[in-house]
Protein backbone atom coordinates (compact mmCIF):
# COMPACT_ATOMS: atom_id res chain seq x y z
CA UNK A 1 0.00 0.00 0.00
CA UNK A 2 1.55 3.39 -0.68
CA UNK A 3 1.38 6.18 1.34
CA UNK A 4 -0.86 8.33 0.78
CA UNK A 5 0.94 11.64 1.93
CA UNK A 6 4.12 10.48 -0.34
CA UNK A 7 1.93 11.37 -3.32
CA UNK A 8 0.48 14.38 -2.29
CA UNK A 9 2.42 17.58 -3.37
CA UNK A 10 1.83 20.54 -1.57
CA UNK A 11 3.40 22.30 0.58
CA UNK A 12 0.68 23.00 3.63
CA UNK A 13 1.11 19.19 4.09
CA UNK A 14 4.72 19.93 5.73
CA UNK A 15 2.44 20.14 8.59
CA UNK A 16 0.31 16.49 8.18
CA UNK A 17 4.36 14.85 8.06
CA UNK A 18 5.92 16.78 11.15
CA UNK A 19 3.15 14.93 12.81
CA UNK A 20 3.10 11.56 11.37
CA UNK A 21 7.08 11.95 11.89
CA UNK A 22 6.30 12.65 15.25
CA UNK A 23 4.90 9.12 15.87
CA UNK A 24 7.70 7.11 14.23
CA UNK A 25 6.61 7.30 10.56
CA UNK A 26 9.67 6.65 8.94
CA UNK A 27 8.05 6.99 5.54
CA UNK A 28 6.79 10.40 6.19
CA UNK A 29 10.66 11.23 7.20
CA UNK A 30 11.15 9.54 3.53
CA UNK A 31 8.77 11.86 2.16
CA UNK A 32 9.57 15.21 3.45
CA UNK A 33 13.56 14.17 2.80
CA UNK A 34 12.34 13.80 -0.92
CA UNK A 35 10.21 16.78 -0.99
CA UNK A 36 12.49 19.55 0.25
CA UNK A 37 15.63 18.00 0.50
CA UNK A 38 16.80 19.67 -2.87
CA UNK A 39 15.06 22.97 -2.49
CA UNK A 40 16.80 23.38 0.98
CA UNK A 41 20.01 22.48 -0.34
CA UNK A 42 19.55 25.34 -2.84
CA UNK A 43 18.61 27.48 -0.08
CA UNK A 44 21.72 26.78 1.65
CA UNK A 45 23.68 27.39 -1.14
CA UNK A 46 22.91 30.93 -0.66
CA UNK A 47 24.90 30.78 2.24
CA UNK A 48 27.60 28.56 1.83
CA UNK A 49 29.73 28.43 -0.95
CA UNK A 50 30.59 24.33 -1.22
CA UNK A 51 28.52 22.39 -2.26
CA UNK A 52 28.78 19.53 -0.06
CA UNK A 53 28.71 21.99 3.35
CA UNK A 54 25.45 23.32 1.79
CA UNK A 55 24.22 19.64 1.47
CA UNK A 56 25.67 18.56 4.93
CA UNK A 57 24.27 21.52 6.20
CA UNK A 58 20.99 20.07 5.39
CA UNK A 59 21.13 16.57 6.37
CA UNK A 60 22.26 18.14 9.92
CA UNK A 61 18.71 19.29 9.88
CA UNK A 62 17.06 16.53 9.07
CA UNK A 63 19.00 14.29 11.47
CA UNK A 64 17.84 16.81 14.32
CA UNK A 65 14.27 16.74 13.01
CA UNK A 66 14.53 13.01 13.77
CA UNK A 67 15.67 13.24 16.80
CA UNK A 68 13.74 15.78 17.82
CA UNK A 69 10.48 14.48 16.46
CA UNK A 70 8.81 14.77 19.53
CA UNK A 71 8.99 18.54 19.71
CA UNK A 72 7.62 18.15 15.79
CA UNK A 73 3.83 19.11 16.61
CA UNK A 74 4.38 22.24 18.60
CA UNK A 75 5.83 23.79 15.33
CA UNK A 76 3.27 26.35 13.82
CA UNK A 77 4.97 26.95 10.51
CA UNK A 78 7.21 23.39 9.61
CA UNK A 79 8.46 24.89 6.35
CA UNK A 80 9.50 28.18 7.76
CA UNK A 81 10.70 26.20 10.58
CA UNK A 82 12.98 24.17 7.89
CA UNK A 83 14.27 26.97 5.74
CA UNK A 84 15.55 28.97 9.40
CA UNK A 85 17.27 25.89 10.57
CA UNK A 86 18.61 25.23 7.66
CA UNK A 87 19.88 28.82 7.61
CA UNK A 88 21.60 28.99 11.19
CA UNK A 89 23.18 25.43 10.14
CA UNK A 90 24.82 27.12 7.76
CA UNK A 91 25.66 30.48 9.91
CA UNK A 92 27.30 28.06 12.04
CA UNK A 93 29.47 26.77 9.85
CA UNK A 94 30.58 30.08 8.54
CA UNK A 95 31.67 31.05 11.82
CA UNK A 96 33.32 27.98 12.43
CA UNK A 97 35.64 28.34 9.34
CA UNK A 98 35.77 32.13 8.63
CA UNK A 99 37.66 31.33 5.66
CA UNK A 100 35.05 30.44 3.70
CA UNK A 101 33.47 33.40 1.73
CA UNK A 102 29.96 33.46 1.21
CA UNK A 103 28.81 32.35 -2.69
CA UNK A 104 30.17 35.10 -5.31
CA UNK A 105 30.00 32.86 -7.97
CA UNK A 106 27.30 31.13 -9.79
CA UNK A 107 27.55 28.13 -11.40
CA UNK A 108 28.00 28.68 -15.65
CA UNK A 109 24.69 27.57 -16.42
CA UNK A 110 25.52 25.31 -19.20
CA UNK A 111 22.92 25.37 -21.58
CA UNK A 112 19.65 27.18 -21.78
CA UNK A 113 16.47 26.27 -22.99
CA UNK A 114 17.04 27.64 -26.52
CA UNK A 115 17.26 25.71 -29.20
CA UNK A 116 19.50 27.76 -31.59
CA UNK A 117 23.29 28.01 -30.75
CA UNK A 118 22.74 31.92 -31.89
CA UNK A 119 19.77 32.50 -29.27
CA UNK A 120 21.37 30.68 -26.79
CA UNK A 121 24.56 32.48 -26.83
CA UNK A 122 22.66 36.10 -27.40
CA UNK A 123 20.53 34.83 -24.26
CA UNK A 124 23.56 34.03 -22.23
CA UNK A 125 25.30 37.22 -22.64
CA UNK A 126 22.91 38.72 -20.95
CA UNK A 127 21.97 36.14 -18.44
CA UNK A 128 25.33 36.70 -17.25
CA UNK A 129 25.12 40.51 -17.27
CA UNK A 130 21.87 40.02 -14.86
CA UNK A 131 23.78 37.28 -13.20
CA UNK A 132 26.80 39.51 -12.29
CA UNK A 133 24.58 42.34 -11.24
CA UNK A 134 22.51 40.42 -8.70
CA UNK A 135 25.81 39.30 -6.99
CA UNK A 136 27.02 42.59 -6.80
CA UNK A 137 23.90 43.82 -4.80
CA UNK A 138 23.74 44.19 -1.21
CA UNK A 139 23.75 40.94 0.83
CA UNK A 140 20.64 40.55 1.94
CA UNK A 141 19.09 42.11 -0.84
CA UNK A 142 20.44 39.48 -3.08
CA UNK A 143 19.66 36.96 -0.52
CA UNK A 144 16.24 37.67 -1.03
CA UNK A 145 16.12 37.78 -4.93
CA UNK A 146 18.16 34.35 -4.78
CA UNK A 147 15.63 33.14 -2.21
CA UNK A 148 12.46 34.09 -4.65
CA UNK A 149 14.36 33.48 -7.80
CA UNK A 150 16.03 29.69 -6.81
CA UNK A 151 13.12 28.72 -4.00
CA UNK A 152 10.70 29.71 -5.58
CA UNK A 153 9.02 31.63 -2.24
CA UNK A 154 7.42 35.10 -2.07
CA UNK A 155 8.55 37.90 -0.17
CA UNK A 156 6.26 37.18 2.71
CA UNK A 157 8.32 34.08 3.31
CA UNK A 158 11.71 35.45 2.70
CA UNK A 159 10.89 37.83 5.23
CA UNK A 160 9.82 35.53 8.11
CA UNK A 161 13.07 33.22 7.13
CA UNK A 162 14.96 35.72 7.27
CA UNK A 163 13.63 37.89 10.37
CA UNK A 164 13.09 40.91 8.91
CA UNK A 165 9.77 43.00 7.92
CA UNK A 166 7.74 42.02 4.78
CA UNK A 167 7.97 45.32 3.57
CA UNK A 168 11.90 45.49 3.63
CA UNK A 169 11.47 42.46 1.93
CA UNK A 170 9.67 44.32 -0.72
CA UNK A 171 11.94 47.05 -0.69
CA UNK A 172 14.81 44.89 -1.31
CA UNK A 173 12.80 43.18 -4.73
CA UNK A 174 11.89 46.46 -5.76
CA UNK A 175 15.16 47.80 -5.81
CA UNK A 176 17.01 44.53 -7.22
CA UNK A 177 14.02 44.62 -10.24
CA UNK A 178 14.95 48.41 -11.07
CA UNK A 179 18.67 47.28 -11.49
CA UNK A 180 17.44 44.71 -13.44
CA UNK A 181 15.45 46.63 -15.59
CA UNK A 182 18.27 48.91 -16.51
CA UNK A 183 20.69 46.39 -17.58
CA UNK A 184 17.77 45.03 -19.88
CA UNK A 185 16.72 48.60 -21.01
CA UNK A 186 20.61 49.20 -22.17
CA UNK A 187 21.26 46.03 -22.67
CA UNK A 188 18.40 46.01 -25.61
CA UNK A 189 19.49 49.16 -26.71
CA UNK A 190 16.59 51.34 -25.12
CA UNK A 191 19.06 52.78 -22.73
CA UNK A 192 17.75 56.06 -21.21
CA UNK A 193 20.16 58.55 -23.22
CA UNK A 194 19.11 56.72 -26.72
CA UNK A 195 15.83 56.92 -25.83
CA UNK A 196 14.53 59.44 -28.00
CA UNK A 197 17.00 58.52 -31.35
CA UNK A 198 15.91 55.33 -31.09
CA UNK A 199 12.49 56.67 -30.63
CA UNK A 200 12.87 58.58 -34.03
CA UNK A 201 14.27 55.93 -36.19
CA UNK A 202 11.17 53.60 -34.73
CA UNK A 203 8.91 56.07 -36.02
CA UNK A 204 11.11 56.89 -39.28
CA UNK A 205 10.43 52.69 -39.91
CA UNK B 1 2.01 59.66 -30.98
CA UNK B 2 0.91 56.21 -30.66
CA UNK B 3 4.41 55.32 -28.59
CA UNK B 4 3.69 58.35 -26.12
CA UNK B 5 0.46 57.58 -25.24
CA UNK B 6 1.37 53.79 -24.13
CA UNK B 7 3.95 55.27 -22.18
CA UNK B 8 1.11 56.23 -19.49
CA UNK B 9 2.36 53.99 -17.22
CA UNK B 10 5.42 55.41 -16.22
CA UNK B 11 8.45 53.03 -15.62
CA UNK B 12 7.91 53.90 -11.75
CA UNK B 13 4.53 52.56 -11.61
CA UNK B 14 5.73 49.66 -14.02
CA UNK B 15 8.43 48.50 -11.83
CA UNK B 16 6.15 48.62 -8.48
CA UNK B 17 4.00 46.50 -10.02
CA UNK B 18 6.79 44.03 -11.52
CA UNK B 19 8.27 43.92 -8.37
CA UNK B 20 4.88 43.11 -6.69
CA UNK B 21 4.47 40.08 -8.85
CA UNK B 22 7.66 39.16 -8.48
CA UNK B 23 7.25 39.12 -4.38
CA UNK B 24 4.36 37.37 -5.03
CA UNK B 25 1.60 39.68 -3.26
CA UNK B 26 0.61 41.31 -6.53
CA UNK B 27 -3.80 42.06 -6.53
CA UNK B 28 -5.84 41.24 -9.60
CA UNK B 29 -6.71 44.81 -10.24
CA UNK B 30 -2.80 45.38 -10.01
CA UNK B 31 -2.05 42.46 -12.37
CA UNK B 32 -4.84 43.61 -14.67
CA UNK B 33 -3.31 46.94 -14.83
CA UNK B 34 0.27 45.68 -15.41
CA UNK B 35 -0.96 43.44 -18.16
CA UNK B 36 -2.82 46.12 -19.98
CA UNK B 37 -0.10 48.62 -19.68
CA UNK B 38 2.17 45.68 -21.36
CA UNK B 39 0.50 45.16 -24.10
CA UNK B 40 0.26 49.10 -26.02
CA UNK B 41 4.10 49.42 -24.70
CA UNK B 42 6.58 47.38 -26.36
CA UNK B 43 10.00 48.43 -24.45
CA UNK B 44 7.93 47.51 -21.35
CA UNK B 45 7.12 44.72 -23.12
CA UNK B 46 10.37 43.55 -23.82
CA UNK B 47 11.81 43.93 -20.42
CA UNK B 48 9.21 42.67 -18.72
CA UNK B 49 9.52 38.98 -20.49
CA UNK B 50 13.20 39.13 -20.03
CA UNK B 51 13.24 39.86 -16.19
CA UNK B 52 10.85 36.97 -15.97
CA UNK B 53 13.20 34.91 -18.28
CA UNK B 54 15.72 35.48 -15.70
CA UNK B 55 13.76 35.13 -12.66
CA UNK B 56 13.04 31.05 -13.63
CA UNK B 57 15.40 29.22 -11.70
CA UNK B 58 18.88 28.17 -12.64
CA UNK B 59 18.58 24.65 -14.61
CA UNK B 60 21.85 22.34 -15.04
CA UNK B 61 22.67 22.67 -11.54
CA UNK B 62 25.36 20.39 -10.27
CA UNK B 63 22.50 17.52 -9.38
CA UNK B 64 21.74 16.19 -5.81
CA UNK B 65 22.00 12.77 -5.00
CA UNK B 66 18.72 12.65 -2.53
CA UNK B 67 18.44 9.24 -2.25
CA UNK B 68 22.32 8.80 -1.81
CA UNK B 69 21.55 11.76 0.98
CA UNK B 70 18.79 10.21 2.98
CA UNK B 71 20.73 6.92 3.24
CA UNK B 72 23.99 8.74 4.71
CA UNK B 73 21.50 10.91 7.14
CA UNK B 74 19.44 7.21 8.33
CA UNK B 75 22.70 5.88 9.16
CA UNK B 76 24.12 8.85 10.87
CA UNK B 77 20.84 8.60 13.02
CA UNK B 78 21.26 5.12 13.57
CA UNK B 79 24.77 5.62 14.84
CA UNK B 80 24.01 7.96 17.52
CA UNK B 81 21.25 5.74 18.59
CA UNK B 82 23.97 3.05 18.15
CA UNK B 83 26.82 4.96 19.52
CA UNK B 84 24.96 5.77 22.87
CA UNK B 85 23.07 2.63 23.45
CA UNK B 86 20.10 4.21 23.58
CA UNK B 87 17.01 1.54 23.17
CA UNK B 88 16.23 1.82 20.03
CA UNK B 89 12.67 3.22 19.69
CA UNK B 90 12.64 1.75 16.18
CA UNK B 91 10.85 -1.67 16.27
CA UNK B 92 12.44 -3.83 13.28
CA UNK B 93 10.20 -3.78 10.56
CA UNK B 94 9.50 -7.67 10.71
CA UNK B 95 7.95 -6.75 14.54
CA UNK B 96 6.17 -4.24 13.26
CA UNK B 97 2.97 -5.14 12.46
CA UNK B 98 2.51 -7.52 15.65
CA UNK B 99 2.36 -4.58 18.19
CA UNK B 100 -1.19 -3.14 18.21
CA UNK B 101 -0.63 0.77 17.56
CA UNK B 102 -1.91 2.11 21.10
CA UNK B 103 1.27 -0.38 22.40
CA UNK B 104 3.45 1.53 19.90
CA UNK B 105 2.45 4.70 21.25
CA UNK B 106 3.06 3.22 24.82
CA UNK B 107 6.34 1.70 24.37
CA UNK B 108 7.68 5.08 22.33
CA UNK B 109 6.56 6.61 25.62
CA UNK B 110 8.00 5.01 28.19
CA UNK B 111 11.75 4.67 26.24
CA UNK B 112 11.09 8.39 25.53
CA UNK B 113 10.99 8.87 29.49
CA UNK B 114 13.60 6.78 30.07
CA UNK B 115 15.56 7.74 27.32
CA UNK B 116 14.72 11.44 27.60
CA UNK B 117 17.26 12.86 29.45
CA UNK B 118 20.60 11.45 28.51
CA UNK B 119 18.97 11.98 24.91
CA UNK B 120 18.82 15.53 25.30
CA UNK B 121 21.91 15.66 27.47
CA UNK B 122 24.41 13.67 25.77
CA UNK B 123 23.02 12.61 22.09
CA UNK B 124 21.52 16.00 20.38
CA UNK B 125 23.10 16.14 16.98
CA UNK B 126 24.05 19.61 18.12
CA UNK B 127 26.13 18.27 20.61
CA UNK B 128 28.03 15.34 18.69
CA UNK B 129 29.28 17.36 15.34
CA UNK B 130 28.87 20.68 16.80
CA UNK B 131 32.49 21.92 16.17
CA UNK B 132 33.74 22.19 12.41
CA UNK B 133 37.44 22.37 10.66
CA UNK B 134 37.47 22.67 7.26
CA UNK B 135 40.78 23.02 4.47
CA UNK B 136 40.00 25.71 1.56
CA UNK B 137 42.31 24.86 -1.64
CA UNK B 138 45.16 24.24 0.71
CA UNK B 139 46.19 21.11 2.57
CA UNK B 140 45.35 22.11 6.25
CA UNK B 141 47.15 20.77 9.26
CA UNK B 142 45.99 20.89 12.76
CA UNK B 143 45.91 19.86 16.33
CA UNK B 144 42.74 18.87 18.19
CA UNK B 145 41.67 19.49 21.96
CA UNK B 146 43.38 15.69 22.68
CA UNK B 147 46.52 16.29 20.90
CA UNK B 148 45.35 13.52 18.08
CA UNK B 149 47.16 15.85 15.10
CA UNK B 150 45.20 15.74 11.60
CA UNK B 151 46.46 16.44 8.06
CA UNK B 152 43.23 17.28 5.96
CA UNK B 153 43.43 17.41 2.12
CA UNK B 154 41.78 20.48 0.09
CA UNK B 155 38.20 20.92 0.55
CA UNK B 156 38.04 18.44 3.28
CA UNK B 157 36.47 19.01 6.41
CA UNK B 158 36.54 17.20 9.88
CA UNK B 159 33.31 18.04 12.16
CA UNK B 160 33.88 16.59 16.14
CA UNK B 161 32.09 16.99 19.62
CA UNK B 162 32.24 19.42 21.76
CA UNK B 163 34.93 19.13 24.88
CA UNK B 164 36.91 16.33 22.00
CA UNK B 165 38.33 13.69 24.32
CA UNK B 166 37.04 13.76 27.26
CA UNK B 167 33.80 11.69 27.09
CA UNK B 168 33.54 11.03 23.31
CA UNK B 169 36.07 11.35 20.06
CA UNK B 170 33.77 11.08 17.31
CA UNK B 171 34.78 12.67 14.32
CA UNK B 172 32.73 13.11 10.75
CA UNK B 173 34.60 13.40 7.70
CA UNK B 174 34.32 14.36 4.70
CA UNK B 175 37.08 14.49 1.73
CA UNK B 176 40.88 12.74 2.87
CA UNK B 177 42.43 13.07 6.20
CA UNK B 178 45.39 11.73 7.83
CA UNK B 179 44.80 11.02 11.64
CA UNK B 180 47.44 10.61 13.96
CA UNK B 181 45.37 9.74 16.98
CA UNK B 182 46.59 10.67 20.57
CA UNK B 183 46.85 7.28 22.52
CA UNK B 184 43.54 7.30 25.06
CA UNK B 185 42.03 3.58 25.64
CA UNK B 186 39.42 4.78 27.96
CA UNK B 187 37.90 7.24 25.17
CA UNK B 188 37.66 5.21 21.80
CA UNK B 189 38.10 7.67 18.41
CA UNK B 190 35.40 7.14 15.90
CA UNK B 191 36.31 8.32 12.23
CA UNK B 192 32.44 8.36 10.30
CA UNK B 193 33.14 8.71 6.86
CA UNK B 194 30.59 8.15 4.09
CA UNK B 195 28.59 6.47 6.33
CA UNK B 196 31.91 3.48 6.90
CA UNK B 197 33.14 4.35 10.23
CA UNK B 198 36.73 3.54 11.66
CA UNK B 199 36.96 2.93 15.58
CA UNK B 200 40.73 3.30 17.37
CA UNK B 201 42.53 3.21 20.28
CA UNK B 202 45.81 5.17 19.28
CA UNK B 203 47.53 4.84 16.03
CA UNK B 204 47.91 6.79 12.60
CA UNK B 205 45.88 6.33 9.16
CA UNK B 206 44.68 7.67 6.56
CA UNK B 207 41.14 7.59 5.39
CA UNK B 208 40.15 8.89 1.68
CA UNK B 209 36.63 9.29 1.60
CA UNK B 210 36.85 12.35 -1.45
CA UNK B 211 34.79 9.67 -3.41
CA UNK B 212 32.09 7.41 -2.84
CA UNK B 213 34.12 4.49 -2.06
CA UNK B 214 35.93 4.79 1.18
CA UNK B 215 39.62 4.18 1.59
CA UNK B 216 41.50 3.53 4.85
CA UNK B 217 45.01 3.38 4.86
CA UNK B 218 46.58 2.06 8.66
CA UNK B 219 50.25 3.02 9.10
CA UNK B 220 50.81 2.44 13.04
CA UNK B 221 48.37 0.71 15.67
CA UNK B 222 45.23 -0.79 15.18
CA UNK B 223 41.45 0.21 13.76
CA UNK B 224 37.97 -1.33 12.65
CA UNK B 225 36.34 -0.41 9.92
CA UNK B 226 32.58 -1.21 9.64
CA UNK B 227 30.75 -0.54 6.96
CA UNK B 228 27.61 1.62 8.44
CA UNK B 229 25.63 1.62 5.03
CA UNK B 230 24.78 -2.02 5.20
CA UNK B 231 23.33 -3.49 7.97
CA UNK B 232 24.83 -6.54 8.34
CA UNK B 233 28.65 -5.47 7.41
CA UNK B 234 31.37 -7.08 9.33
CA UNK B 235 33.41 -5.27 11.58
CA UNK B 236 37.11 -5.74 10.32
CA UNK B 237 40.06 -5.53 12.10
CA UNK B 238 42.77 -3.78 10.24
CA UNK B 239 46.59 -4.64 10.98
CA UNK B 240 49.57 -1.83 10.33
CA UNK B 241 50.29 -1.64 6.71
CA UNK B 242 47.20 -2.38 5.17
CA UNK B 243 44.49 -0.82 3.18
CA UNK B 244 40.44 -1.41 3.18
CA UNK B 245 38.58 -0.44 0.10
CA UNK B 246 34.72 -0.32 0.88
CA UNK B 247 33.06 0.06 -2.47
CA UNK B 248 29.62 2.11 -2.23
CA UNK B 249 27.36 -0.12 -3.31
CA UNK B 250 23.89 -1.01 -1.79
CA UNK B 251 23.32 -3.55 -4.69
CA UNK B 252 25.88 -5.69 -3.71
CA UNK B 253 24.27 -9.28 -2.09
CA UNK B 254 26.92 -10.67 -0.39
CA UNK B 255 28.99 -8.96 2.07
CA UNK B 256 32.37 -9.09 0.16
CA UNK B 257 32.39 -5.79 -0.57
CA UNK B 258 35.33 -4.34 0.88
CA UNK B 259 38.84 -5.56 -0.41
CA UNK B 260 42.23 -5.59 2.17
CA UNK B 261 45.28 -4.90 0.17
CA UNK B 262 48.81 -4.06 1.74
CA UNK B 263 50.40 -0.78 1.76
CA UNK B 264 53.50 -0.78 -1.08
CA UNK B 265 56.17 1.54 0.27
CA UNK B 266 58.42 2.90 -2.50
CA UNK B 267 61.42 3.92 -2.61
CA UNK B 268 61.73 6.42 0.11
CA UNK B 269 59.93 4.26 2.15
CA UNK B 270 56.45 6.41 2.21
CA UNK B 271 53.46 4.84 1.08
CA UNK B 272 51.62 6.86 -1.64
CA UNK B 273 48.55 6.96 0.31
CA UNK B 274 50.33 9.02 2.64
CA UNK B 275 52.41 11.22 0.41
CA UNK B 276 50.16 13.88 0.26
CA UNK B 277 50.81 15.03 3.69
CA UNK B 278 54.46 16.33 2.49
CA UNK B 279 52.69 18.39 0.47
CA UNK B 280 52.46 22.04 1.04
CA UNK B 281 49.85 22.97 3.79
CA UNK B 282 48.83 25.70 5.89
CA UNK B 283 47.99 25.59 9.63
CA UNK B 284 45.87 28.66 11.42
CA UNK B 285 45.98 29.38 15.39
CA UNK B 286 48.04 26.28 16.21
CA UNK B 287 50.17 25.61 19.39
CA UNK B 288 53.90 26.22 18.93
CA UNK B 289 54.11 22.53 20.62
CA UNK B 290 51.44 21.49 17.53
CA UNK B 291 53.78 22.91 15.33
CA UNK B 292 56.75 21.15 16.63
CA UNK B 293 54.74 17.43 16.19
CA UNK B 294 53.99 18.43 12.76
CA UNK B 295 57.88 19.73 12.25
CA UNK B 296 59.09 16.70 13.79
CA UNK B 297 57.22 14.18 11.15
CA UNK B 298 57.63 16.52 8.24
CA UNK B 299 61.17 16.76 8.79
CA UNK B 300 62.10 13.31 10.56
CA UNK B 301 63.66 15.46 13.36
CA UNK B 302 62.84 15.75 17.31
CA UNK B 303 61.99 18.56 18.54
CA UNK B 304 62.70 20.14 22.38
CA UNK B 305 60.95 23.35 23.52
CA UNK B 306 62.91 24.60 26.17
CA UNK B 307 60.55 27.89 26.91
CA UNK B 308 57.17 26.90 28.44
CA UNK B 309 55.62 30.23 27.12
CA UNK B 310 56.84 29.53 23.30
CA UNK B 311 54.61 26.15 23.86
CA UNK B 312 51.73 27.84 24.01
CA UNK B 313 52.02 30.61 21.96
CA UNK B 314 49.66 29.94 18.62
CA UNK B 315 50.85 30.48 14.77
CA UNK B 316 48.80 30.60 11.78
CA UNK B 317 50.99 30.05 8.62
CA UNK B 318 51.66 28.00 5.55
CA UNK B 319 54.24 25.36 4.24
CA UNK B 320 55.12 24.93 0.70
CA UNK B 321 58.57 23.47 0.21
CA UNK B 322 60.78 24.86 3.06
CA UNK B 323 63.06 23.43 4.46
CA UNK B 324 63.15 23.35 8.22
CA UNK B 325 66.02 26.36 8.95
CA UNK B 326 63.82 28.02 6.62
CA UNK B 327 60.60 27.60 8.63
CA UNK B 328 61.70 28.10 11.71
CA UNK B 329 63.08 31.33 10.46
CA UNK B 330 59.81 32.38 9.39
CA UNK B 331 58.42 31.39 12.87
CA UNK B 332 60.69 33.37 14.57
CA UNK B 333 59.60 36.50 12.73
CA UNK B 334 56.27 36.50 14.88
CA UNK B 335 57.40 35.21 18.10
CA UNK B 336 61.13 35.56 18.45
CA UNK B 337 63.26 32.70 19.93
CA UNK B 338 66.25 30.67 19.30
CA UNK B 339 67.16 27.58 18.01
CA UNK B 340 69.84 24.99 17.65
CA UNK B 341 70.32 22.27 15.06
CA UNK B 342 72.68 19.08 15.61
CA UNK B 343 71.80 16.34 13.78
CA UNK B 344 68.51 15.27 14.10
CA UNK B 345 67.70 16.98 17.22
CA UNK B 346 66.29 20.80 17.58
CA UNK B 347 66.68 22.55 20.68
CA UNK B 348 64.26 25.47 20.87
CA UNK B 349 64.65 28.33 23.53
Amino acid sequence: MINPIVLSKTDSNTKQLFLEISTENRDAFNALFHRKYEKLVRFAQNFVAVNSLAEEAVSDVFVSVWINRDKLPAIDNPDTYLYVSVKNRCLNTLRSKPYTVAIDEQPDIKKTEYDTPHKEMEYRELYEKLNRLINQLPEQQRLVFRMIKENGLSAKECARILNISVRTAETHVYKAVKKLEEEITAYLGYSPKKKTTKRMIMLAL
Amino acid sequence: MNIKQANRMTKKTFLHLLAKEISGNISCDEKRRLDENLKKNKVLHEVYTETHRFMKPEHNRPAVNVEARLNEVWNRINTIYDENIIPSNNPDTGKRGLLPLWARVAVTVAILLLAGYFAYRMVTPEDLYTETITATDENLYTVLDDGTQVWMGKHSQIAYNKRFGIKNRSIRLSGEAFFDVAHNPAVPLTVLANGVSVTVKGTAFNVNASQPDVEVALIRGWVTVKDMRRKDSPEVLLHPNQKMMVRNGNTVSDNSNYTILSLVQAGDSIVPETRWLNDALVFRKQRFAGIAKLMESRYNVSIDIVNPQLREQRFTGSIKNETLPQMLDALKQSYPFSYEITDKIVIIR
